[in-house]
């Protein structure tokens, strides 16, 4: 054993290998409290800068406020910013859910067209009044497609098993992809 | 060594070979015709399942997909244990490998078997060897759920006796050539190494890696599946499943050809009277394997679009480099070893010479077929039927024949009639290539592979491979006979008490432990201090809404206590007392990785959750578990002990990354 032959040489690298670690362990855990902290400054700070501008009409004067900020250079950025963030168009939609339905393998569960597959077929299934498995019936709208892509399990169609589309999309994290899940809601509802 | 019947081997063969003790023989004996009974049963209902398709039998479908699924597994069996019996015979020469763990790893095998037939033909369990999550669990009464437990069970025996024949395999011969770049050849490759180890030892150690690796990565899919069995709420990641299984699968299946040519490197220099030295070639050729045989089996999911791109590129390059380069410079030079060197022609030596043909075509079919536009038209036809079946059926299973006709030969002192041999061979030769040739022709023409119903107006070619099938059992029945006749003659002169060498079992060297320097002590302690971080109160708060990432903070737990076993393990004092109990090692490092996954499901660790000094306890459990396999891999020597760490932390990684539910 090289240079860990004798006791104390080895105990020597031990301890050393353990401080060596808490070093490690004791930067990470500062870089944690940090962070944690700057979090809550962060979560903090809008409060604290909104709730100013919000009430600035009321507690400032116009003759304080008016050379600084006028309506035309704090209102631009708001309407830039407008155009940007409004939801995609319906036909935008659709045709990203379609992208997702072919790159996300549904086709492989799920038909297009009617026809009998591991998973009920899309065909005619928005709107439509599905039965579960506990013999209750809901209607397929936008909530219940959304629920049926994120908790496959929480209705599952009568005929159908609880299990097998949970199991297959798990590594999908639906769950933190809302924009995805309504594109393909989208294009379920395309297929009449 | 000692000098065989000069009859039957080659004049100069004599002194080239050990001649193998009775321990070997025996064994050999047991593996060997196990292995063959369960093929010649198999094939049976491979014939079987022929003839159905050919029209001239009719076999519910539910009873064909029964038939398939034993056929496929028992196949593996099959294939497992003539090629491991093979390889143990000629190494155990020169190589000290354990019996004990030989009839272990035996027992393990032949008890999966048994659960599997018991799985298929009691319990009509149908999903084929594949297992493929969900379809183990979703028979929709296809056959009774208790099956599906008794098949995973069956295939976790298997696994585990494959895993301890790989153990041992890798621990002797790392001991015996000093260390692992020795006994790879890449001290010999590096100039530093005028011995290189010899052909069939390159062979070996790289069937010992994969096979543990495979082994891990089977027993991890396995696990989940059980998992799944006992708490339905687990579910898991389909392709990662997907990925899983035929890691374990095609690896399995892969590894017997390189086990069988192992036992060939050995075998076929008694006939040529010229010894089969290593080459730098051939350890390349070896190496190439090892490097590339793991990600292989990917070519398997070329048509699973979720698969990511580079991962089917990559494995179109690693079916090349895995299959290519051991099978050219094998066959090359085996058949410059037999040009010119008065070959000694006996039925025994003709089927080691017969059998490089089958590897050449088999092999050339598979790398056909891992072309990706070609696998996307092959994959999911005859065509790749025809190609395992041709590695398989005309060179392992011939391999496995010549070592059983060889000993027999050398036990009666004389070789197999000559009209009887030319016979068998024939018939072996047009039945045999006359199926796979016609699965070839099939498989271009489309006709799916797993289907009990093929398309319309195929069923000639069904009825010709089935005409092409019973030649071949006949030539397999005749040569059978004639091994009988050979028997009988041996047992005249006692062929279990022919001279045995007078030598004794090589000495075994002494392990290492894993930690060998005071840096290396000092790395381990600092990672696991780092790793403690894991119980931190902050992250077990924050993986409580992710199960993924809540099964990672247990691996991290794992390896905590991991690391801690390994340290343990290898201080002087410590080595010194557990260094003398490999065989409680390997049996703990099997039981760790398991009853560590085993304890995540889900319905087991969530009743602990609601309990502040259950959860605590749970994760302090965690880390005993690691304790003990860290301790246990610090029993199996520097080499192995460190794959087998390696191996624990990537089964509970591989299990975090694809296990959800609960």
């Amino acid at each position: 054993m090289a240079d860990a032959k004798t006791g104390d040489a080895l105990w020597k690298w031990i301890v050393g290998g353990i401080a060596a670690g808490a070093a490690v362990l004791g930067l990470l855990i500062a870089s944690y409290a940090i962070g944690y902290n700057r979090g809550e400054d962060n979560a903090a700070a809008p409060a604290e800068t909104t709730s100013p501008a919000t009430t600035a009409p009321a507690e400032t004067s116009p003759a304080t406020t008016a050379p600084e900020t006028t309506p035309a250079e704090t209102t631009p950025p708001a309407t830039e910013t407008q155009p940007t963030e409004t939801a995609p168009s319906q036909a935008e939609l659709v045709a990203r859910g379609e992208g997702l339905w072919s790159s996300t393998g549904c086709a492989g569960c799920h038909s297009l067209d009617g026809a009998a597959g591991v998973g009920p077929t899309m065909q005619g299934l928005a709107g439509s009044t599905v039965t579960l498995d506990d013999g209750s019936t809901v209607t397929a709208d936008d909530a219940y497609l959304e629920q049926a892509i994120v908790d496959p399990d929480a209705q599952v169609s009568e005929g159908y098993k609880a299990g097998i589309m949970s199991g297959a999309v798990a590594s999908q994290k639906f769950d933190t992809r809302p924009e995805d899940v309504a594109a393909l809601v989208a294009f379920i509802e395309k297929q009449g | 060594m000692e000098a065989h019947a000069a009859s039957v081997v080659h004049p100069s063969g004599t002194e080239i070979l050990a001649t193998a003790r009775v321990d070997e023989r025996r064994v050999a004996w047991l593996y060997v015709c196990t292995g063959l009974t369960v093929f010649g049963a198999m094939g049976l209902a491979g014939i079987a399942m022929r003839l159905n398709q050919a029209e001239v039998i009719t076999l519910s479908d539910s009873w064909f997909y029964r038939l398939l699924t034993l056929h496929g597994a028992g196949m593996l069996v099959a294939a497992l244990l003539v090629s491991m019996g093979a390889l143990w015979f000629v190494l155990r020469t020169t190589v000290p490998l354990h019996l004990g763990r030989m009839l272990f790893s035996y027992a393990a095998i032949v008890s999966g078997a048994v659960l599997v037939v018991i799985a298929t033909l009691l319990g009509g369990y149908a999903s084929a060897w594949t297992f493929l999550w969900p379809l183990p669990f979703d028979s929709f009464d296809a056959w009774r759920p208790w099956s599906t437990d008794v098949f995973l069970v069956g295939n976790l025996l298997v696994g585990a006796g494959f895993f301890v024949y790989c153990l041992d395999l890798l621990m002797q011969t790392c001991a015996t050539y000093g260390g692992l770049q020795r006994a790879l050849g890449i001290s010999y490759l590096r100039d530093r190494d005028d011995s290189p180890p010899p052909p069939a030892v390159l062979a070996a150690m790289v069937v010992a890696i994969e096979g543990l690796m495979a082994g891990a990565a089977g027993t991890t899919i396995i696990v989940a599946l059980i998992g799944h069995a006992i708490d339905s709420g687990l579910t898991m990641d389909a392709l990662w499943a997907k990925n899983l299984t035929y890691f374990f699968g095609h690896s399995a299946f892969n590894l017997t050809i390189y086990l069988s040519a192992g036992a060939v490197y050995v075998l076929l220099p008694g006939y040529t009277g010229r010894p089969w030295k290593t080459t730098k070639p051939i350890v390349v050729a070896w190496l190439f394997t090892l490097v590339f045989v793991a990600t292989a089996y990917s070519h398997h999911l070329y048509m699973d679009f979720v698969q990511p791109e580079w991962a089917a590129g990559f494995s179109s390059i690693a079916s090349f480099g895995a299959a290519l380069p051991p099978a050219v410079v094998t066959i090359f030079t085996g058949v410059v070893l037999i040009w010119g060197s008065r070959y000694r022609w006996t039925l025994a030596s003709a089927l080691l010479y017969l059998g490089f043909m089958g590897w050449a075509i088999g092999g050339t079919g598979a790398v056909i077929d891992s072309l990706i536009p070609i696998n996307f038209k092959f994959h999911n036809t005859l065509w790749v039927t025809a190609h395992f079946h041709t590695y398989l059926l005309m060179a392992v299973i011939l391999w496995a024949f010549a070592l059983f006709v060889r000993m027999l030969e050398e036990s009666a002192g004389r070789t197999a009639r000559d009209g009887v041999s030319a016979f068998s061979l024939g018939a072996l030769l047009v039945g045999g290539y006359g199926l796979v040739g016609v699965w070839f022709v099939s498989g271009t023409l489309g006709i799916p592979r797993r289907w009990a119903i093929h398309p319309e107006n195929t069923a000639g070619y069904s009825l010709v491979a089935s005409i092409f099938a019973i030649v071949f059992a006949i030539g397999f029945l005749v040569m059978l006979l004639e091994c009988l006749r050979l028997a009988r003659l041996a047992s005249v002169q006692r062929w279990d008490r022919i001279p045995a060498p007078s030598s004794s079992l090589p000495t075994r060297a002494d392990p290492e432990p894993l930690l060998s320097s005071g840096f290396q002590f000092a790395a381990v302690c600092a990672a696991t201090v780092v790793f403690i971080g894991a119980y931190a109160p902050p992250i077990t708060d924050a993986v409580e809404s992710n199960v993924r990432y809540h099964h990672l903070q247990h691996g991290a737990m794992y390896l905590v206590g991991l690391l801690v076993g390994v340290a343990f393990a290898s201080l002087p004092s410590v080595f010194a007392r557990i260094r003398s109990h490999p065989n409680l090692g390997i049996t703990l490092v099997i039981a760790g990785p398991v009853v560590m996954m085993l304890g995540m499901v889900p319905s087991i660790y969530e009743s602990l959750e609601s309990n502040a000094g259950l959860h605590l306890l749970y994760h302090v459990g965690m880390a005993a578990l690691g304790v003990v396999t860290g301790l246990a891999a610090g029993t199996l020597g520097l080499v192995t002990g460190r794959l087998v760490f390696v191996l624990s932390i990537g089964m509970a990684l591989m299990y975090a990354a694809g296990v959800t539910g609960g």
